[in-house]
């Protein structure tokens, strides 16, 4: 083989997936060139045939989705969508009653510092003037943030892993993966909610 | 509700609408549309039943959460495609499945006029070749071959679909078939 059939070889290699796909039009110059290399070129044809193969192995393999499995998948969807909704007004919910809490946190400051301030003098045998109430459960809520974070993240971690590693995930939780998911991070967000009761 | 549901037999911008309005059914329709047609591109290119199905699922999760990002119900159908094609593209990035995989050409060719002459072990390991291989190209062209041979959508309708050029599409897809039959070569799958 020359260097210049081994040219000519490559340059028709690259329009034979237009050729495949019928962008040369019949009787064009274009079409006549690929036409008459590859009548007197075993090698292209080979070449032609292998990608003819790899693509028609992609269109012949079975890819319809078994009965009933379309109904569950989107089932299982439909499901993690809804948790995962849940978990959020949730979460909003309990952001807003953070901030409700801060703000009363707020006015006990103010009240409080108001009253030491009028009542100094009667008040100063009396018992210590309160801590306002409100900034322990700001405090629990955002320690267990911080935890409820960590430990959602190293979920996420574990999980990830085991998908890079490619492990096997037994049937059990691959039908409830994502489900578990949501339920974990609603789970945190009950327990958030009674740590800033 | 089985096998593809083509555009066209299937009103994406009409359901797109009706759930926009607030009627949730709605959304379970295009869920199930759209996993109708997500599901065969992640199974050719997965290789796998269980990552197909997952890889559906978390498509249909994360299109239900985007799509305020759509603002014209007419593009809705694209732009769910793509949601899930990156989806199956995110998982040939994080999974690296290296298995020996013995199909070959021969195998290929072979299973071109007649898959059901293959036997089911065979099957598998041209389903598990094939897909090694195309997680060895990149995602551009992945997605133009995925969408050509199995979604079977013209040159025309992917140029509309990922914005870019005809040309480009056609360019693409010859690299991604050329890397393709060079890959399973490379792995020793001569003919």
């Amino acid at each position: 083989v020359t260097a210049n059939e081994r040219r000519s070889c490559e340059e028709l290699r690259d329009a034979l997936s237009d050729f495949m796909d019928g962008r040369l039009e019949a009787g064009s110059p274009a079409r006549a060139a690929v036409e008459s290399h590859l009548a007197g070129c075993e090698a292209c044809r080979e070449y032609l045939e292998d990608m003819r193969a790899v693509s028609a192995a992609f269109r012949a393999h079975p890819g319809d989705m078994p009965a009933g499995r379309l109904e569950a998948v989107v089932g299982r969807a439909m499901a993690e969508i809804r948790v995962s909704r849940a978990a959020g007004a949730r979460r909003r919910r309990l952001r807003l009653g953070a901030l409700a809490a801060a703000s009363l946190a707020a006015a006990a400051v103010l009240v409080a510092a108001l009253l030491a301030f009028r009542g100094a003098p009667e008040r100063s045998g009396g018992r210590e003037p309160e801590k306002p109430a409100a900034s322990l459960p700001g405090r629990v809520s955002g320690v267990a943030d911080l935890a409820g974070e960590e430990r959602s993240r190293r979920a996420l971690a574990s999980w990830r892993e085991a998908e890079l590693c490619g492990v096997e995930r037994p049937e059990e939780s691959h039908e409830s993966a994502g489900l578990v998911r949501a339920i974990r991070m609603a789970e945190l967000d009950e327990e958030l909610l009674a740590a800033a009761r | 509700m089985e096998g593809h549901l083509r555009s066209g037999e299937f009103r994406y911008a009409e359901a797109f609408r009706r759930w926009r309005a607030g009627d949730e059914t709605a959304f379970e329709d295009l869920a199930k549309a759209i996993a109708s047609r997500i599901y065969p591109i992640a199974l050719r290119a997965l290789a796998s039943r269980e990552a197909a199905e997952e890889a559906t699922q978390e498509a249909l999760v994360r299109i239900y959460m985007r799509a305020s990002q759509v603002a014209d119900p007419e593009v809705f159908e694209s732009w769910a495609l793509k949601v899930a094609l990156s989806r199956i593209n995110d998982r040939f990035r994080g999974v690296k499945r290296f298995r020996k995989a013995q199909a070959g050409l021969t195998e290929l060719r072979a299973a071109m006029g007649s898959p059901e002459a293959l036997g089911a072990l065979e099957r598998e390991e041209l389903a598990q070749a094939l897909s090694e291989a195309l997680g060895a190209i990149d995602e551009k062209h992945r997605e133009v071959f995925l969408l050509r041979e199995v979604e079977g959508l013209s040159h025309r309708e992917i140029s509309k679909m990922l914005g870019v050029p005809e040309g480009t599409v056609w360019s693409r897809l010859s690299y991604a078939r050329k890397m393709l039959r060079e890959h399973l070569i490379e792995r020793g799958m001569t003919p």
